[in-house]
Order: C-alpha cells, then sequence, then structure tokens
C-alpha cells in the first residue's frame, strides 16, 4: 500500500517537472535522463538481469537514432514509422551478433558486441547515401506538433521521453518478476545449473537480448529526434555504451529501477561537469566515470541500490 | 524387462587422459542402478556424458530409441532424463522454493502455478519449512536434497544421482534411502546412484556397475558384485 | 603478371603488418589462457605504449625502435601494478565484474592520456621513413620491416621462454589446469601477476615498434579492437601459437581487400572473418580453451 503511494508521488515528481524546474535547459537534462534511463534499462534486462554484459548496445541505438534522421530528415517521412524500422534493423542486428557467441562463454559475446562498434562506424561513414557520411544528416526546421517531433520548448518533448521511460521501467518490472525473469536470474547466478533445471539458455538470453535491443533502439529513435541531427560520431560513441552501463551499475542491476537512478544521479552530475571542465580537462568527466566503475566493482558491485536493501534489510531487522 | 536407456561405447577424453574407454551397459526401466568405483573411475564423467554437460568424443546414449548425444543439456532434461552434481549446484541467492519453481517452468505456464508445484516436491523431500528461506542458507546436506528437488520437478523417466549423502548422518541416510526408494517404486523413476556409502548403496539397487580407469569391471547383481575379484582388488578391502 | 605481382605484394605487406598484428594481440590470449579474463584495456596499453615511444622520440630524440624494449619493461611493471590493484582483488568475482573492471581500466587510461596531452593526433618522423627495401622486385617500406623483424624476434624470445624456461612452463602449466598447477607449487597469483604484465609488456613494446609508420591519439586504442579481437578469437582464446598465425592471416586478409575495396572499408573483411570464426570454430583453431574451459569446470 505504501509502495503504491509512493510510485504515485514519484511519478507526480516526474511529471509535475517542467513546473518547479528553473529552466528550459533542466528540462532538457531532464528529458536525457528520461531517455537515457530508459535504455540503461533496456540494457540492463541482459546485462543485470541475465549478466550478459554487452559492450555494444550503443549500435541499437544508433540505428534508432538514424532511422528517424534519415525517414525525417531525407525522406520527409514522420519519425513514429522511423521507429519500428529502426527496431527491425536492430533485432536483426542483435540476432546476428547474439547468434553464434551465445553458444559460447559470456566473453565472447562481450567481445562480439563490442565488434559491432567500429563496424557500424565504417559503415555510417561510407554509406553517404544513406547516411550522409561524416558529415551526417540534419533534420530541417518542420512545423511543431507531435507528427514531427519538433516542438517550440523542450517540454512536450520531455512528456513523450517521460511516458517511454515509465512505460520501459514497467516493462522491467514486469520482466523482473515474472517467470522469464526468474529464468534470466537462474542463469545469472548458476549456468551449469540452470542448464540442469531445464532451462534453455539460448532461447531465454536471446529473448531478453532482442527485448533489450527494441527498447535501446527506440530510445535512440527519441534522441535522433530530439537532436534532429545525426553523425557516426555521435550515433556509435563509444561513451554511449559506457552510460548505458555505468547508470545500471551505479543504481544497482539487480533493481528495475537500478538503472534509472543512475542515470538520474550522473547525468546532472555530468553536465555540470562537463561545463566546468572545458579543453583537455574534459576527458576528466569521462575518466572519473571510468574510475568509478572501477570503484564500483571492487567495492561496491550492488550500486545505490544495494545500500538501499542493505538499510532496508537493516531496518526490517530492528523493527522485528 | 525392458530397457530404457542404452549406452554403448561412450568414450571420454581430456587431454592424454582416457576418462572413459567404450563405455556399454543398458539401463532397466524401472531399476535401481547403483555405480560403484574409486575416486578417478570416471562416474561422474560418465553422467556428465550422458546427459550432455561434458559431451563425450564417441559413443551413443539412447534413451528409449532416442539418441541423446549432441543434445544440448536442456533437451536432455526436456525428454526425461535429469541430473544432480557432486559438487551441489544450486541458486545461492534464490529461495529454495524458487530453486525448483525454475525447473517447474518446463511444465508449468506461469509462475504461481510453478511455485504452487515446487512446493509440494519441497514437501516429498522434506524441505517444505524452508521454502522461504535463501538457498545459501541452508546446509550443504540440505542443498544435495535441494538438488534432487530440483532434478525430480523435471518429471524424469531417469535421474542420476550424483552423491547425495554426503554429509547425512545415519537417521538422514535412512531417510534419503526411502524417499529415494520412494521414488522409484511410486513415481516410477529409474535410478542411477553414484555413492560412496557402500552399505546403503548395497541395500537399495538392483543391480551394481562397477567401474575402474573408466571402463566396466562388473555389473551385475549387489551380491555378486561384492564377491567380485576384480572389484574387490580395486578397492583394496575398503567396506 | 601485373595482377599476380600485385597479389603477391599484397600479400607479402600483409604478412609484414600481419606480423605486428600477432605481435599485439598475443599478449590478449596470453593474459586470458593463464588467467581467464579478457584485458578490454589491452588497446589502451598499446596507446600508451605509443605515447611513451613518441615522448622518448621527441623530448629525448631516441629512436621509438631503440626504446622499443624499455617500454616493453615499464609495460611490464605498469601491467604487473594494474594486475596487483585492480585484477586480483577480483579474480573470483563473476565474468560481468571483470570485464567492466578492466573497461574501466581502459576508459581511465585513454582519457588520463587525453587530460594530459590532449586529443590530438601525434606522429614521430625518422631517418627511414622513407626508405624502401627492394627484395625481389617487390618493395616494403622500412618502418613496417623493422616493426616485423622486431615481431619475429620477440616472438621466438616469448616461444623460448615458454616452453625453455621454468617460469615460461609454470605458467603453461597453470593456463591448462590451474588446480593441478597448484598441487605442483606453483602459486597461481604469482603466475596472474607475470601473465598479466608481460602481455602488457608485449602491447606495449608493439606500440612503440609500430609508431614510426602510424600516429597515434588517447583514443587510438579502440581503433585496433577489432583486430585484435579477431585474431584472438580466430587464434583461439589462450593460445599464443594461434594467435600468431591468426595474425597473419588477418594481416593478409585486410591487405588482400584493399586490392578490391577502398581503404576506409578494409576492416569490414576482417569483421567477417571475426563473425565466421564466431560461427564455426568455438574453440578456436588451435581449440585449446575447449580443453582448458573442460578443465576448469
Amino acid at each position: 500500500m505504501w509502495r503504491r503511494v509512493f510510485y504515485g508521488v514519484l511519478l507526480l515528481a516526474l511529471f509535475l517537472a517542467p513546473t518547479y524546474l528553473p529552466n528550459d535547459y533542466a528540462v532538457r537534462v531532464l528529458a536525457l535522463v528520461c531517455i537515457f534511463g530508459a535504455a540503461s534499462t533496456g540494457w540492463n534486462l541482459l546485462g543485470g538481469y541475465a549478466n550478459q554484459i554487452s559492450l555494444g548496445h550503443t549500435v541499437f541505438f544508433g540505428i534508432g537514432a538514424y532511422a528517424v534522421v534519415i525517414f525525417q530528415g531525407v525522406y520527409g517521412l514522420s519519425p513514429w514509422l522511423a521507429i519500428p524500422v529502426g527496431i527491425a534493423v536492430s533485432v536483426a542486428v542483435a540476432f546476428l551478433i547474439g547468434w553464434p557467441s551465445f553458444q559460447l562463454s559470456g566473453h565472447y559475446f562481450a567481445l562480439a558486441t563490442l565488434s559491432l562498434l567500429p563496424v557500424f562506424h565504417i559503415i555510417a561513414s561510407y554509406w553517404k547515401e544513406l547516411t550522409g557520411g561524416p558529415a551526417g544528416i540534419s533534420v530541417p526546421i518542420l512545423p511543431s506538433g507531435l507528427d514531427t517531433l519538433q516542438f517550440d520548448g523542450p517540454v512536450p518533448f520531455f512528456y513523450i521521453a517521460a511516458i517511454f521511460l515509465v512505460l520501459v521501467m514497467v516493462l522491467g518490472r514486469v520482466v523482473r518478476f515474472s517467470s522469464f525473469g526468474l529464468q534470466l536470474d537462474a542463469i545469472r547466478l548458476n549456468p551449469q545449473a540452470a542448464a540442469l533445471a531445464g532451462v534453455n539458455m539460448f532461447r531465454v538470453k536471446m529473448k531478453a537480448l532482442l527485448m533489450s535491443a527494441a527498447v535501446v533502439s527506440v530510445a535512440g529513435s527519441l534522441y535522433g529526434a530530439f537532436l534532429q541531427f545525426m553523425d557516426p560520431d555521435t550515433a556509435f560513441a563509444w561513451t554511449i555504451t559506457l552510460n548505458l552501463v555505468l547508470f545500471a551499475i551505479v543504481g544497482g542491476v539487480r533493481f528495475w529501477w537500478g538503472p534509472a537512478l543512475g542515470a538520474l544521479v550522473l547525468i546532472p552530475m555530468g553536465e555540470y561537469a562537463s561545463l566546468q571542465l572545458t579543453g583537455n580537462l574534459a576527458a576528466l568527466g569521462q575518466l572519473a566515470y571510468g574510475l568509478l566503475l572501477i570503484a564500483l566493482v571492487l567495492f561496491q558491485p550492488r550500486g545505490i541500490g544495494g545500500l538501499f536493501s542493505i538499510i532496508w534489510r537493516r531496518v526490517n531487522r530492528g523493527r522485528a | 524387462m525392458s530397457t530404457i536407456v542404452s549406452v554403448s561405447e561412450l568414450s571420454q577424453r581430456f587431454g592424454g587422459l582416457h576418462a572413459l574407454k567404450e563405455v556399454s551397459f543398458d539401463i532397466v526401466e524401472r531399476e535401481i542402478l547403483g555405480i560403484i568405483g574409486p575416486n578417478g573411475a570416471g562416474k561422474s564423467t560418465l553422467f556428465n556424458a550422458i546427459v550432455g554437460v561434458v559431451p563425450p568424443v564417441s559413443g551413443q546414449v539412447r534413451l528409449r530409441g532416442t539418441e541423446l548425444v549432441g543434445l544440448p543439456v536442456h533437451e536432455v532434461m526436456a525428454k526425461g532424463v535429469a541430473k544432480t552434481s557432486q559438487s551441489v549446484q544450486v541458486f545461492g541467492e534464490m529461495t529454495v522454493l524458487d530453486n525448483v519453481a525454475v525447473a517447474a517452468l518446463i511444465s508449468e505456464d506461469s509462475l504461481k502455478a510453478a511455485r504452487v508445484a515446487a512446493r509440494d516436491e519441497l514437501e516429498f523431500w522434506g524441505l517444505g519449512a524452508f521454502a522461504d528461506v535463501e538457498a545459501q542458507d541452508i546446509t550443504l546436506a540440505q542443498r544435495s536434497t535441494l538438488e534432487l528437488a530440483r532434478a525430480m520437478m523435471l518429471k524424469p523417466a531417469v535421474l542420476l544421482v550424483d552423491e547425495v549423502m554426503a554429509g547425512l548422518n545415519e537417521v538422514e541416510v535412512d531417510q534419503m534411502l526411502d524417499r529415494m526408494v520412494s521414488t522409484n517404486t511410486e513415481r516410477g523413476v529409474t535410478l542411477v546412484i553414484i555413492e560412496h556409502n557402500m552399505r546403503a548403496l548395497m541395500r537399495v539397487s538392483h543391480r551394481i556397475l562397477a567401474l575402474d580407469y573408466g571402463a566396466v569391471m562388473a555389473l551385475d547383481l549387489p551380491d555378486a558384485v561384492s564377491k567380485n575379484q576384480r572389484v574387490i582388488d580395486a578397492y583394496l578391502g575398503v567396506e | 603478371m601485373e595482377t599476380l605481382q600485385l597479389i603477391v605484394q599484397s600479400i607479402a605487406n600483409g604478412l609484414l603488418i600481419g606480423s605486428v598484428y600477432a605481435l599485439i594481440s598475443v599478449g590478449l590470449t596470453l593474459i586470458f589462457g593463464v588467467m581467464n579474463i579478457v584485458n578490454f584495456a589491452h588497446g589502451e596499453f598499446l596507446m600508451l605504449g605509443m605515447f611513451g615511444a613518441f615522448f622518448a622520440s621527441n623530448v629525448f630524440g631516441i629512436d621509438p625502435l631503440i626504446i622499443a624494449p624499455v617500454i616493453g619493461l615499464a609495460g611490464f611493471f605498469l601491467g604487473a601494478a594494474a594486475e596487483r590493484i585492480i585484477i586480483e582483488p577480483i579474480i573470483k568475482a563473476p565474468q560481468s565484474a571483470q570485464i567492466i573492471a578492466t573497461v574501466g581500466l581502459g576508459i581511465v587510461l585513454a582519457n588520463g592520456a587525453a587530460a594530459i596531452f590532449g586529443n590530438n593526433f601525434v606522429s614521430v618522423s625518422t631517418p627511414y621513413q622513407g626508405q624502401n627495401f627492394s627484395i625481389l622486385g617487390f618493395n616494403f617500406a622500412a618502418p613496417y620491416v623493422f616493426a616485423a623483424a622486431y615481431a619475429l624476434v620477440v616472438a621466438v624470445l616469448l616461444a623460448l621462454f615458454l616452453n625453455r624456461t621454468e617460469f615460461g612452463k609454470a605458467m603453461r602449466a597453470t593456463a591448462q589446469n590451474r588446480g593441478a598447477a597448484q598441487l605442483l607449487g606453483i602459486d597461481p597469483r604469482r603466475m596472474y601477476m607475470v601473465a598479466f604484465g608481460l602481455g602488457v609488456a608485449l602491447v606495449s613494446l608493439a606500440g612503440a615498434v609500430i609508431l614510426p609508420y602510424t600516429l597515434t591519439y588517447p583514443f587510438i586504442g579502440q581503433q585496433y579492437v577489432l583486430i585484435m579481437f579477431t585474431v584472438v578469437v580466430l587464434g583461439g582464446l589462450g593460445s599464443v601459437r594461434g594467435a600468431i598465425t591468426a595474425g597473419l592471416a588477418v594481416g593478409v586478409i585486410q591487405s588482400i581487400s584493399t586490392l578490391v575495396l577502398p581503404l576506409e572499408l578494409q576492416n569490414l573483411p576482417v569483421f567477417i572473418v571475426f563473425f565466421i570464426a564466431l560461427v564455426l570454430i568455438p574453440g578456436g583453431v588451435f581449440n585449446r580453451v575447449r580443453l582448458a574451459s573442460i578443465k576448469r569446470s
């Protein structure tokens, strides 16, 4: 009962944000939190729930982003048409990369997904007719509206991003407590025992991979609509992979709200840091992210969520 | 009685080590077949080869005519041959109930139904009280039993039991034996049991298979095997 | 005949560059073989080797090829230190933690370099950069030849180390069967430290040696990822011999593909090879992973 109230309050806080946030910039940052929080939640379906680390989810993000920008910018089509196309391509790529590597140990999967990035960067840079090459594609200014996903201010777009985040988090929760989630957990905890328990590991992992690829693709599409521009460096940036993984780990990979929490904590910090650190020092922000990853893995692999559950357990023990 | 599983010319190699040497034998339907042999004889390796955890380099294993070698482990489970592990493999952070419920998903559609079925199975093995405890918090002997419960949740035709009595006291051994016999007679499961506790094994087994250095030394009634000279030599006076 | 000459030249170039790919990747596969860990920061250590050589060349005027062994030595200590500080604590942690830790390390190294040196392209100029060797009518640029020669020498030394020295044999034993090696009195922790140090030494030496014919910048590690992984998977994760063969193969494949494809696409065939290797050869050409992983489970 209290939990429902808690969720309600959070939802209210989220959707009323434009009213209490100081300026447009803050709304835009929160929109980014929603997009990347959702993407990270998507990544976590496979990375956190099943412990299969994909280092290449950027590719799905970039495909989704390019889909929107190409549809709108080059063909003058609706971004809403682009989104399913992005999903279809991402899922196909995901299947292709998962199929050989899921039969092997986890290292191969990480290796294989990581290798996707340079390949797609090369394709995007070279296939000028489709992607505009290294210069990228810009979407021209179009009349405001839901059909073009362009608006006069950031607020309407923020609402779309927020709705998307809520939907993805609901998906994350549903999966977590479903039989599918139990199978993912079994694979995470003890792959040997999972096989002996009759779990079809390949099929379960693949399902999670395809689902997460689709989610990340949509997030990328929204990002593309947000920026109204895409080029190979933006679409297939290694930093996107880093962000997806980092947000999940910081928030706690075992929690359906973990990645969103991580995004909420880190994106504003990152924005602040990038404003303060310029020139060479800009790299310090990323360096801090790297150190944070190492520190978390060494000392608090369960992230902030893990801390919460320790406190929660102690409170309960005190009560009992 | 008819053969339910026929193992033929099963071989396994690890680098230079010839762990299983063209092992051939039949498992009779609804029997309890005990497997004995000194350490390193290849008993667990045999189980792993049959089920596909470590596929053999050559040979066939047929379950009622269906070839098992080459199938992924979960498919072997689905076809009806389940196995427990010598080094007890459970899902530590999951509850005891969920440990078994995972296996129930093979035949149940919903998580709820799986958990209901799992509870019944736990009751049979005497673990009902621990349903909501995390698997890593119960004793090793209990985890061993948990593995059995999970394997039985797959409703197998044949169950390969690898050293499930380590760490059990006399009373617990008797309890375990009762449950295994019950699994065999009342639930119709063919059992193949690896066990170091000779007395226990001799009591329940219909036949005994003796392995040494990856080869079959004897396959006969318990009495005959215990008098077999090769077996005695291999054990040099143990039990 | 012209085409034949072109093809042979291409193959020869491919072998030269492939030997360097082998050198770059052999450390990665060695680390995996001994420790069962993929060092996702491997490319960044290559970058550090390149920057080290650049520094020596620009500030002290020492040629990269001369300073290379020193770079390799420094790499060894850096690698050993990294292993002790970051890897050692998580050696028993789940694979995912290990993956993320080395990924983090790579990020720290790359961005650290960027913060210090700036994200600029740098290169060296050496007296032999314009020179060519002419053999049987084929031309080979001197920096490539020297790099390949280095790779060959290091390969021989590595083989001697692994096969003829006590330590090397102990390392191979640990790679094949950690438990048995422990029973023989070999300390796995020491092996891990040396293995990681050696792996980093090899790749940073490679960095110094290739600097004369290429440029570098802090994030160049990611550019080599595809090559390194393809070599290592094709040769079999953990197989040193496999990495050498596969390195040469990848070099040749890449080189030949430039005959038909534009230069920017030269890595696409590499990826296709990677994908095929993944599909067809789970254990790699030399199949050692299967045995190693069986023994470990």
